[in-house]
């Protein structure tokens, strides 16, 4: 069976910079957890931005068999991959509830058909709409502040917005950029726990992440990236005894 | 693309709430506003207006007025909510003046009106999809060139606008035989017009696609990433924008009989394009009785200035300044503000810090 993201030689070259050097790699279907580690400035954020269409890219991508155009935002997010950004990206002009109804999946009597001549049924559709993202909300522990504007929001109540709304989108995978950064100890083991039950249920992630204990608590894979290159892959343990990625880590603590 | 659909799939990452949680929490807050009250304020006011105002001039300026607040309502859906500037205001106005004064002798008023609608409809569409990839300000200059081409073609298709000498003839409105052929009865046709425009936008707002139009907006390819179509959004909502400057456009055409290139251009000397930006701007985007509250003002001023003629461009520049510089968020934030302030005044409350 083929996995459910695979990415054959993923590159992308900014100028004469090649930020992500042919990289590849596949996270399989039903909860597959596989972490994306390395120095600042090694390609992480970049390579999941090539996977969600924001930067142009070289190389090949599929979803579950199926090639993904590259280069184009949003076309992976019909194949039920969806993500989070390294800085929440939530509209501070609109509510919590309204920030993660954007991505229900039920797209039907949302235009001007539905605000106009078919109203009755553009209720029934928001009703069940409505229950879905409070639903999604509640698993990320923000129902209270559903109609409370974002820009009320602290930074780490942002974040677990922007979860909200992936996960209203029923993904099949999830695409992370440091979803534990600027969250505190208990709110980090919080988050630890939800994505550990998200996974339990089937749904597949790539998490970029610095703290390595948030990344060996939920990851069974994790891949190595330095100066856009994989130069570690396998589970956790043996990847920290490797030397080259003790050499990345120790390069820049000098 | 058989990934689209939302199909069952084992892991469902939503928990079933129990129905008094949700019944408690789950309305958007746009539903708790009361935009309805903005309808019957217009309302009330163009029902009474008639009182006040006396004399076929004067009707016409208040038909003008109205003329402009459709336009206005029209470029308030573009810009304020599409988050697109454009200057083909005119141009839109225009094919719906003409299209009515073709469709409007044989298919009579309802019929060209409608034809006017979709047929602006769809040149808006087109407009946003032909340049889907143009950033903001590419955009603008772009519907600038794209309104005087769509000028030009009006002007040399004589066949079907009659050129310089324009289009005469227009056969008055008229519905189910009823004939509107007097200044007040015109008048309360466009007001009517108006109300329907208003509560089209309020309608709009208070519904699923003023929500996805407005993320799409404000966070570009973040939407895209969260699964929402943006550029199919952003296609309709500036053809719905156009739409409502066709309607104008054929209200124009009927109430005045005759249709000619001139009155698309400029209006007291500011080009139509610019006047309706200032209108939605002084009136403010940031509600739907901005675009009609600020075209309301600059129609009407300019009959206030006639006395100080001389002070007249002093007058608009200081205007514009002062809007820009004080009230960016126009007439209508200045409501809203004078609220919240009264709210923090209210005794019993811990002084602001």
């Amino acid at each position: 069976m083929s996995p459910l993201l695979d990415c054959h030689d993923l590159t992308v070259r900014f100028g004469g910079v090649t930020a992500v050097n042919a990289v590849s790699l596949a996270v399989d279907d039903g909860g597959d957890v596989v972490g994306l580690v390395g120095p600042n400035g090694s390609g992480k954020s970049t390579f999941l931005n090539a996977i969600s269409g924001l930067v142009p890219a070289k190389g090949r991508l599929t979803v579950a068999g199926k090639d993904v155009p590259l280069g184009r935002p949003g076309a992976i997010a019909r194949h039920r991959v969806y993500r989070t950004y390294q800085t929440p990206q939530v509209n501070p002009a609109m509510s919590c509830l309204e920030n993660v109804l954007v991505a229900s999946t039920d797209t039907s009597l949302r235009g001007v058909v539905g605000a106009w001549p078919l109203r009755p049924g553009m209720w029934r559709h928001e009703k069940r709409r409505w229950q879905e993202a409070a639903e999604a909300l509640e698993r990320v522990g923000l129902l209270d502040r559903a109609n409370d504007g974002a820009a009320g929001l602290a930074y780490g109540e942002r974040r677990h917005l922007e979860l909200a709304r992936a996960l209203l989108a029923r993904p099949r995978l999830l695409l992370m950029d440091e979803p534990a950064a600027g969250l505190n100890t208990a709110e980090t083991s919080r988050l630890a726990r939800l994505l550990r039950g998200v996974s339990a249920e089937g749904i597949s992630a790539v998490v970029i992440e610095h703290k390595i204990g948030f990344i060996e608590e939920l990851c069974r894979r994790i891949v190595v990236l330095e100066q856009g290159i994989q130069i570690a892959a396998g589970p956790p343990t043996e990847v920290w005894r490797d030397p080259a990625v003790m050499n990345a880590y120790l390069g820049e603590a000098l | 693309m058989s990934g689209t659909e939302p199909g069952p799939h084992p892991a469902d990452p939503l928990r079933r709430l129990s129905d008094e949680l949700t019944e408690r929490l789950v309305r958007p807050r746009v539903y708790g506003r009361h935009q309805w009250r903005i309808w019957w304020g217009v309302a009330v006011v163009v029902a009474l207006l008639p009182l006040v105002i006396a004399g076929g001039y004067q009707f016409n300026i208040a038909v003008n007025a109205e003329l402009f607040a459709i336009l206005s309502l029209g470029f308030y859906f573009q810009f304020a909510l599409a988050g697109q500037f454009s200057f083909a205001t005119p141009a839109y106005y225009a094919v719906g003046a003409y299209t009515f004064a073709w469709a409007a002798p044989s298919g009579g008023f309802l019929l060209a009106f409608g034809a006017a609608v979709v047929v602006t409809a769809a040149l808006g569409a087109l407009t946003k999809l032909l340049l889907a990839r143009s950033p903001l300000i590419h955009f603008a200059i772009a519907t600038l060139a794209f309104g005087s081409l769509v000028l030009i073609v009006l002007q040399n298709w004589t066949s079907f606008s009659g050129g310089g000498q324009g289009t005469f003839g227009i056969p008055q409105p008229s519905i189910f035989g009823y004939l509107f052929d007097t200044g007040t009865k015109q008048y309360y046709l466009c007001g009517t017009v108006t109300l329907l425009g208003v509560a089209l936008l309020i309608l709009f707002e208070r519904s699923p696609a003023q929500r996805d139009l407005v993320f799409v907006r404000d966070m570009g390819a973040v939407a895209q990433t969260a699964g929402l179509r943006s550029a199919h959004v952003q296609v309709v909502a500036f053809g719905a924008g156009a739409s409502f400057m066709g309607a104008a456009g054929a209200l124009l055409a009927s109430t005045a009989g005759f249709v000619d290139l001139s009155s698309f251009s400029t209006a007291n000397g500011v080009s139509i394009a610019l006047l309706v930006l200032l209108m939605v701007l002084l009136g403010g985007v940031g509600s739907v009785w901005g675009p009609v509250i600020g075209a309301a003002l600059l129609t009407v001023l300019p009959q206030v200035l006639a006395r100080w003629k001389s002070y007249e461009e002093l007058i608009y520049s200081v205007i514009i300044l002062v809007v820009i510089l004080v009230l960016p968020g126009g007439i209508t934030s200045l409501l809203t503000e004078l609220r919240t302030r009264r709210t923090r005044r209210r005794p019993g409350r811990a002084p602001a810090p």
